[in-house]
């Protein structure tokens, strides 16, 4: 032993009792208090990973959804004022309305003002509901096709309108 | 969220919470710890008030207040004793759960900001489940006309119907308040694993194994996002943490069963994988019937009691909406005999879930090296391979895998579609039973955590 050697006196460890700790047990209890400290710092680090992805969010209004309730809301409450609280709306965009597949951002867009109208039930590709939600934040259509009536126009890229084939 | 609205949100969360200690330990007196019993509150009491709801709707505050209020006459005559026994535990608090205490505290923090910026969750969390909260909220009588109109209509209810009950409190449909509540169900899990692991095994394991819980981003992540995968996660962990605890208090016939039971059900009562954690549950827990049957057959009836409730409200949901499971109305006979036939098939399954359980909770360490390292240091605790509620555990999780194993066999999608969008979800709903068996089998022994076991006895 390099302490005998230098002449040190080996470090003894007493139990509460008064008894002295081999120093096998000591070693074990120093890798097992190794091992549970490596345990925490990987679990600390993983919690540093998800406060970094805490870090990296967007502010508040750039979620979609928060975006659409607020542009949602004052045709809401227009349909609310005539009585139309539950039923089918359909849904159109300028791409739907020249005949158009929809594109990939339209379907995503359909899918959150689905969520977004509940409990109105927003569907697609039918020209027989009452009232249509228009979504032109991709664009205008030229004209609207004989029997649609824009009536509320928030100027958010959302409009109502209103079927008059439909009584 | 305004100062009104938080209140009325915590007055729920309270009821909630106050609902589920009264029925945990008046269902289980004096089998079940304080710690523990606090901890399982919020789950069961989530469950318990998601059933109100959707069975009563509009008499709900009537229901909830007066089962509150009986079960708080009922628990006043606990009070005095529980009160003596837990003035007896002047132990000291270590360092570990401090730390614990104030990473939860972080990650709580971390949970809220993130809800404050995506209140209504991620994808399937508004499109499915805060969906079918809002037609169960907004749509009044006609939810279950409106609800087919969703994605995924057949879906169990414990989640939405449980943040319409938040919004019915609040008095307008908040979005914050179903983060909040799956942010809280999420932490619970942490603490339903710390609290079983202290009352099972001693006190160091149970602040090192939750830590790992806390430190796995996608688990919080979940939660956060309003899916319906961590609920299902935390009842699955109570379920199994109960089973073990049933198994160390009172092998043959603890009232522990009945609580195990309950929380099965609202598994069943939360997604449509509890209804497969329903039945492997159920057949784990009849295994032994042929060795022991009396006994077995006792454990089941205890069991069955606190299942009942749940499975049956499930059951009923299921039949009034009448909604077909996508996955089970596009299969056909020949083509699902045809993808069992298909070794490629179990090849590129196999590889997936091998790939899962190395990126499943997109931890930036995998924890599974510190665990290792743990139970080879500390070694197996031996006596656990006979032990019968860590073998029922075992037997369900590793049933649990091959189901969903089996899920993706005939799944009639895709699998290059399937795989990536459900795998990391599926393997979470495991993940913190796992960790909960793993911490059982380490052998640390503190012999002075047993007497306070025994102190910290509820009534």
């Amino acid at each position: 032993m390099l302490q005998t050697k230098l002449g040190i006196p080996a470090l003894t460890i007493y139990k509460p009792n008064g008894t002295v700790v081999p120093e096998q047990e000591m070693k074990r209890s120093a890798l097992k208090s190794a091992v549970q400290i490596g345990l925490i710092a990987v679990a600390c680090w993983n919690v540093v990973g998800f406060t970094s992805m805490v870090l990296k969010l967007p502010s508040r209004g750039v979620h979609h959804i928060v975006g659409w309730e607020k542009a949602w809301e004052p045709i809401h409450l227009w349909l609310k004022g005539v009585g139309y609280d539950v039923g089918d709306i359909g849904y159109v965009t300028a791409r739907s309305l020249r005949g158009e597949p929809p594109s990939e951002i339209e379907n995503v867009n359909r899918a959150e003002l689905y969520y977004v109208v509940i409990p109105l039930n927003l569907v697609q590709n039918r020209s027989d509901t009452p009232y249509l939600l228009g979504d032109f934040t991709a664009g205008r259509p030229t004209e609207l096709p004989p029997g649609l009536v824009e009536i509320s126009e928030p100027g958010n890229g959302l409009v109502l309108l209103r079927n008059t084939l439909i009584r | 969220m305004t100062p009104a609205i938080a209140g009325f949100l915590a007055a729920g969360f309270l009821v909630m919470v106050l609902l589920g200690y009264f029925v945990t330990v008046l269902v289980c007196p004096s089998e079940i710890s304080n710690k523990l019993a606090w901890a399982m509150a919020p789950v069961v009491g989530m469950g318990i008030c998601s059933i109100i709801f959707f069975l009563f709707r509009r008499p709900m505050f009537t229901v909830e207040f007066s089962l509150l209020t009986v079960l708080f006459g009922v628990w006043l005559r606990y009070r005095k004793r529980t009160s003596e026994r837990l003035s007896r535990l002047e132990n000291h608090t270590p360092i570990l759960a401090v730390w614990l205490a104030a990473v939860m505290a972080w990650v709580t923090l971390g949970s809220f900001i993130w809800v404050g910026v995506g209140p209504h969750g991620d994808w399937d969390g508004w499109a499915i489940w805060n969906a079918h909260a809002r037609y169960l909220y907004r749509a009044g009588p006609v939810w279950r006309d409106h609800i087919k109109d969703t994605a995924h209509p057949d879906y169990p209810l414990l989640l939405p119907a449980a943040t319409a009950r938040l919004w019915r409190y609040i008095g307008k449909d908040v979005p914050e308040a179903g983060g909040v509540q799956t942010v809280l169900i999420t932490l619970s899990g942490v603490t339903i694993l710390a609290a079983s692991l202290w009352e099972l095994r001693n006190a160091s394991v149970s602040y090192l194994v939750p830590l790992l819980l806390l430190g796995s981003p996608f688990y919080l992540i979940l939660g956060i996002s309003q899916y319906a995968d961590t609920p299902l996660a935390v009842y699955i962990l109570s379920t199994i943490a109960l089973l073990c605890l049933h198994w160390k208090r009172e092998p043959e016939g603890s009232r522990i069963m009945v609580l195990a039971g309950f929380t099965t059900g609202c598994a069943g009562w939360t997604k449509n994988e509890g209804l497969i954690f329903i039945a492997v549950t159920t057949i784990a827990i009849l295994l032994p019937i042929f060795r022991r049957p009396a006994v077995t057959m006792r454990r089941f009836g205890l069991f069955a009691i606190g299942l009942l409730l749940p499975l049956a409200v499930t059951i009923y949901f299921k039949v009034a909406v009448l909604a077909p499971n996508d996955l089970v109305a596009e299969l056909g006979y020949a083509a699902t005999l045809a993808k069992v036939t298909d070794l490629n098939r179990y090849v590129a399954i196999a590889t997936a879930f091998l790939d899962g359980f190395w990126s499943a909770g997109k931890w930036p360490i995998h924890p599974g090296i510190p665990l290792i390292a743990l139970l080879a240091v500390c070694g197996i605790d031996r006596r656990l391979m006979r032990n019968g509620g860590w073998l029922t555990g075992v037997t369900i999780l590793a049933a649990m895998l091959l189901a969903y194993f089996g899920v993706y066999l005939i799944t009639p999608r895709p699998l290059e579609y399937h795989i990536p969008t459900s795998l990391n979800r599926l393997l979470i709903h495991l993940w913190p039973s796992l960790l909960f068996l793993v911490g059982m089998m380490a052998k640390i022994s503190t012999p002075e955590v047993a007497s306070h076991h025994e102190a910290d006895s509820p009534s």
